[in-house]
């Protein structure tokens, strides 16, 4: 049985998809008894999803784009 | 989509107007991205304008074992490595990856949760979170102060959602690495947003 800090140092790893399917299991398995963990993971999962949606708009101008090709154009 | 890169890479190397402008509306904005969370908004123009120069010198060179978009962020990543390490601002990886003590310490000793458990959030979904202007505001600022490296990592994978194998490359860490510096990215904004929860303060003010 892993316990509450093993769940805390793989959640992160889990999130990123394939682990190992003992590690998976077992996570699992402590999910389904521990509330405490349920709550740490649904909510580390909602936190990192929270990243995507911070997205700042980078698209280049046409005038910036202009500037960029003239400058390369110039390369020697 | 092979060939196509590589028909616009022999273009770049002639040094086509329509190839150069093609490729940065491609890549400029996720290599500004990038940047961006190295050295912030100040100077990524600077380090992505500098990576462009490096990659069109370099790319007779580039011998395709990763796609363009790889190869250009990679040195995107270089650049801006090379600015912080100038200024003195390069973060050690040991520092970056540094367990979390303000979560760890949460762990009695036999690795059960102490008192401090977590809080439970009102909020189900990303978007009800940020729809509260103080906490987008409060995210905003720690991961733009987030270690250059995590901020990175953070950025590519979740914002730009590269493979970790891309990432590995693009940062040039091994894979333990990238998912350490997730793992540390990751638990900043959950305790932050825990903070937050409990007291209605953002961490970083
Ligand atoms: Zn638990």
């Amino acid at each position: 049985m892993i316990t509450c800090k093993d769940v805390s140092d793989t959640a992160s790893d889990y999130l990123d998809g394939p682990t190992t399917l003992l590690q998976r299991f077992s996570l699992r398995l402590h999910l389904i008894m521990c509330v405490k963990c349920r709550r740490y993971m649904r909510q580390l999962k909602l936190a990192s999803g929270l990243a995507k949606k911070i997205t700042v708009p980078f698209e280049p101008s046409d005038e910036e784009i202009e500037f960029l090709v003239q400058k390369l154009r110039a390369l020697t | 989509m092979y060939e196509e890169e590589q028909e616009l890479i022999s273009r770049l190397i002639r040094k086509e107007d329509a190839a150069f402008r093609q490729a940065i509306k491609q890549y400029q904005s996720s290599m500004l991205y990038l940047a961006h969370s190295f050295v912030g908004n100040k100077f990524a123009d600077e380090v992505v304008q500098e990576a462009w120069f490096s990659a069109i010198r370099a790319l007779p060179k580039f011998e395709s074992r990763s796609s363009l978009r790889t190869w250009l962020l990679r040195i995107v990543a270089n650049e801006a490595k090379t600015r912080l390490r100038k200024e003195n601002r390069l973060t050690s990886l040991e520092a970056m990856t540094a367990e979390n003590k303000s979560l760890s310490d949460r762990y009695v000793s036999d690795g059960n949760w102490g008192d401090k458990i977590p809080i439970q959030w009102d909020c189900d979904s990303p978007e009800e979170l940020l729809s509260v202007q103080e906490l987008k505001r409060c995210m905003d600022q720690l991961i733009e102060n987030l270690p250059e490296l995590q901020g990175a990592t953070l950025n590519l994978r979740e914002e730009q959602g590269y493979s970790l194998d891309d990432i590995c490359n693009i940062l040039e860490v091994s894979e333990s690495n990238v998912r350490v510096l997730l793992h540390r990215a990751r638990n900043r904004l959950f305790l932050c947003i825990e903070h937050f929860q409990a007291t209605g303060e953002c961490c970083t003010d």
